[in-house]
């Protein structure tokens, strides 16, 4: 059962990131300031911190799935999204290990994982010639604004789901 | 067998590396349109956009019009000044299209490049990575939609279709061209003046169009449309206004900046041109089905 529940959240962040981003104008509060909603990534190193255990890849592996939809559907180059997904997921999956887990070692994950996703973005689509935007600009226009938003969505689901996902994790044990 | 494990690990790391890099270069040679299981997770992706978007937009519009409220009347006074105008206008223009009829019927014309017709849709999400400017819209193939039609909105041309699958297609907004989809355009004026709309400049906000023609006619504040000999296109959509000319680097040809006529950032109807006259390219793919 649980199974198919946690894709099913992945895929309702999924379509509600998009059409949240069709609803709510750019140029009207954030002038040129650009954020990119990673919130399939978010709850992705929420599940692999909070439900995998060891040896499982539950997180990582929903988090690839969903990257390859994202290069599908809102992209034209397949794989830059699932490269860069895939190390950040398996990144934190590593980091875990050393770590107790509460709320300030998720949002330490968060970070350096949507960092590192969001450089390893912008220099494969710089490499291909997709952006031309120097490294400077594209720091204080879109990364930092990105890592905001996203923490702030990560606050947001953060109570809501901790507490399933310790229980699920529970359920499957026994 | 702990060593066995990590090798194991490596291995499935390099295989995964090798195979992301060849989907990447497979990806960046192909620009032909999806392929079938591709346009199914489209679609499917797109339906449930549909279901969240409406809901929303519903409830995004309500808070719209309150704002709007206030400026309403105002806004209704310099309007029923303009109706004013409008009457005789639109009178001249019947009077204009039936003589224009009555003379292509007498030189046996039957359709040319300025003939489209508009397909409305609704824009139901757009790409949340902002490197590609592309947003989804709730017609597709089903509906007459096909790859590389111009999408336009009330004020002017906002991008193109790239893709279409059966129920939904993705468009490329004009602020996210680039050398590999060109507009051919032409300056309105006395002497139409012929260049490219080659892509746009993310600082500045304008798109960048290059005359080709190589004369000095260039001046602020002309309006920019499309010429219709790209193919597809049809001729005179507006794409925006010239802003500033400069000279490129080699100092042989004009640049002249455009300021786009659409709202690029906040569209939610657009509609999809299709030329009556078809291209070449175009009917032979409908053939080919």
């Amino acid at each position: 059962m649980k199974v198919f529940l946690l894709p099913l959240f992945m895929f309702i962040f999924f379509v509600t990131q998009s059409v949240a981003a069709e609803l709510i104008p750019q140029s009207f509060w954030l002038g040129s300031l650009y954020y990119i909603p990673h919130w399939t990534l978010i709850f992705a190193i929420l599940i692999v911190t909070f439900y995998d255990r060891e040896h499982s890849y539950v997180g990582l592996l929903n988090g690839l799935a969903f990257a390859i939809l994202t290069d599908l559907v809102y992209t034209n180059l397949l794989g830059v999204y699932f490269l860069a997904y895939g190390l950040a997921l398996y990144m934190v999956h590593v980091l875990k290990r050393y770590l107790h887990k509460n709320l300030l070692v998720v949002l330490l994950f968060s970070v350096l994982g949507l960092a590192a996703a969001e450089v390893l973005i912008y220099s494969l689509y710089f490499i291909i010639g997709q952006v031309d935007l120097s490294f400077n600009a594209y720091l204080f226009n879109r990364l930092i604004p990105t890592l905001l938003v996203n923490i702030l969505f990560l606050l947001i689901i953060y109570p809501i789901f901790i507490k399933k996902l310790v229980k699920w994790k529970y359920e499957l044990e026994k | 067998m702990p060593s066995f494990l990590r090798k194991r690990k490596l291995i499935v790391f390099l295989v995964g590396i090798i195979l992301v890099v060849s989907l990447i270069g497979y990806s960046l040679r192909s620009d032909s349109g999806e392929s079938l299981p591709a346009q199914f997770a489209i679609d499917t992706v797109g339906f449930f956009q549909n279901i969240l978007h409406t809901p929303l937009n519903y409830f995004v519009e309500i808070f719209d019009s309150v704002g709007e409220i206030k400026n309403v009347y105002e806004q209704n006074k310099v309007l029923k000044e303009e109706l004013q105008d409008y009457k005789t206008l639109a009178y001249q223009v019947s009077e204009l299209e039936t003589e224009n009829e009555e003379l292509r019927a007498m030189a046996e014309v039957e359709s040319t490049l300025t003939d489209y017709e508009t397909l409305n849709a609704a824009v139901v999400a757009r790409s949340p990575e902002r490197w590609f400017q592309q947003v989804t819209i709730n017609r597709g193939k089903q509906h007459g939609v096909e790859a590389n039609m111009a999408v336009r909105t009330a004020e002017g041309m906002v991008g193109k279709v790239i893709n279409a699958s059966q129920l939904t297609s993705t468009v490329q907004l004009l602020s996210g061209f680039g050398t590999e989809h060109q507009v051919s355009a032409i300056v309105d004026g006395d002497d139409s003046i012929f260049g490219l709309v080659e892509g746009y400049d993310s600082d500045t906000e304008k798109l960048v169009f290059r005359e080709l023609t190589g004369e000095d006619e260039l001046e602020e504040g002309q309006a920019v449309v499309t010429s219709g000999l790209g193919g597809v296109f049809p001729r005179g959509i507006l794409i925006g206004e010239v802003s500033s000319i400069e000279l490129d680097s080699y100092g042989l040809t004009k640049v002249a900046y455009v300021e786009p006529a659409a709202n690029l950032q906040d569209i939610s109807q657009v509609m999809v041109v299709d030329r009556d006259l078809h291209s070449t390219v175009i009917d032979e793919e409908e053939e080919e089905e």
